[in-house]
C-alpha cells in the first residue's frame, strides 16, 4: 500500500467499514509510515477543531431579535 | 416526545397564539445560531429562520411525533438555509484540487508536514475558533456545505444526500475532500502548535 492509497481511503478506514484483510493492510502501512500516522492524526484533529469552533453554546443568542419574532409570527397563515 | 412538548403540539394544532410565540421563543435562538453557521450575512440568516418557521407552521399538521420538535425544526431551518444558499450569487472560490495532498509518482506524499499539536487550552481559545471558522468559510461552497451537514449539524450520509439531491457516494467523496482541504488550510497554524 502507498501513502496515496492510504490517504485516499482514510475516511473509510476511520469509519471501520473496511473488510478485515484490507484493514490489516492499512494497519501495516501505518505501523511503518510516520508521515501517514501524522496525517491521520491531523485529519482527526481537523474534525475536533471544526466541532469545537462551530458548536459552542456561546454562539446561541439569549433571544431572537423582536423584529424577527414578530415577522415569524406574522407569517402564520390565518386559521 | 416529552409530555410538555406533546401539550405544546396540541396547542399549536389548535391554533393557540401563545403556543406559537412559545415555539419561536424556545427554539428561535438555537435555530438562529444554526442559520448563522450557514449564511454569510446576518440578514440572510434571519431570513432563513423566518422561512424555516413559515415552512414548519405549514407542515405542523403532518408532524410525526417520532422526533422532537427541536430536531424537526433544525432540519427545516437547515433546508431553508440550503435553499437560500442556492439562490445567492457564488463567491469567487479556490479549486479544491489546490487544497488536496500532493503525491510523487511512487505514491509518497510530496508535501509532508510536521506533526500537529493541539491541546485543550488551544482548542478553547477564541483565536483558534475564529481561525477554524474562517478556514471553513474558505472551502468551495459545495464542499463547505457537505462538511457542515455531516460534521457540524450531524446529519447522516443519506439525509445529507437527500437534502442536496446528490448520491450518497458523492456525499462521501465531498466530505473526505472537504476534511482534507480544511486540514491543508489549518496545517500551517497547528504544525507549530500555535495560532498565528
Amino acid at each position: 500500500m502507498t501513502c496515496k492509497e492510504m490517504i485516499l481511503f482514510l475516511m473509510v478506514y476511520l469509519e471501520s467499514s473496511l473488510p478485515a484483510a484490507k484493514r490489516q493492510e492499512f494497519d501495516d502501512h501505518l505501523a511503518e509510515c510516520p508521515e501517514c500516522r501524522e496525517y491521520l492524526e491531523s485529519y482527526r484533529l481537523t474534525g475536533v477543531l471544526s466541532k469545537s469552533a462551530m458548536l459552542g453554546d456561546q454562539d446561541v443568542p439569549a433571544e431572537v431579535p423582536k423584529r424577527l419574532v414578530d415577522a415569524i409570527l406574522k407569517s402564520r397563515s390565518p386559521r | 416526545m416529552s409530555a410538555e412538548e406533546s401539550s405544546l403540539l396540541s396547542r399549536l394544532l389548535a391554533g393557540d397564539d401563545a403556543a406559537y410565540a412559545q415555539l419561536v421563543n424556545d427554539h428561535g435562538p438555537r435555530l438562529l445560531a444554526v442559520a448563522r453557521r450557514f449564511m454569510h450575512e446576518e440578514s440572510d440568516a434571519q431570513d432563513a429562520v423566518q422561512d424555516g418557521f413559515r415552512a414548519a407552521f405549514k407542515a405542523l399538521p403532518a408532524f410525526k411525533a417520532d422526533a422532537s420538535l427541536g430536531t424537526w425544526l433544525h432540519a427545516i431551518v437547515v433546508r431553508a438555509c440550503l435553499m437560500k444558499l442556492r439562490t445567492k450569487r457564488r463567491r469567487p472560490e479556490r479549486s479544491i484540487e489546490d487544497l488536496l495532498p500532493k503525491f510523487h509518482d511512487d505514491g509518497h506524499r510530496a508535501d509532508p508536514g510536521a506533526a500537529w499539536s493541539v491541546d485543550d487550552d488551544l482548542l478553547q481559545r477564541r483565536e483558534t475558533r475564529e481561525l477554524v471558522r474562517t478556514s471553513i468559510d474558505e472551502l468551495p461552497e459545495t464542499y463547505r456545505t457537505v462538511l457542515m451537514l455531516r460534521d457540524i449539524e450531524g446529519f447522516d450520509t443519506q439525509d445529507t444526500a437527500d437534502m442536496l439531491g446528490i448520491e450518497t457516494n458523492a456525499v462521501k467523496t465531498r466530505l473526505h475532500r472537504a476534511r482534507q482541504a480544511l486540514r491543508t488550510l489549518l496545517s500551517p497554524h497547528f504544525e507549530a502548535g500555535g495560532v498565528d
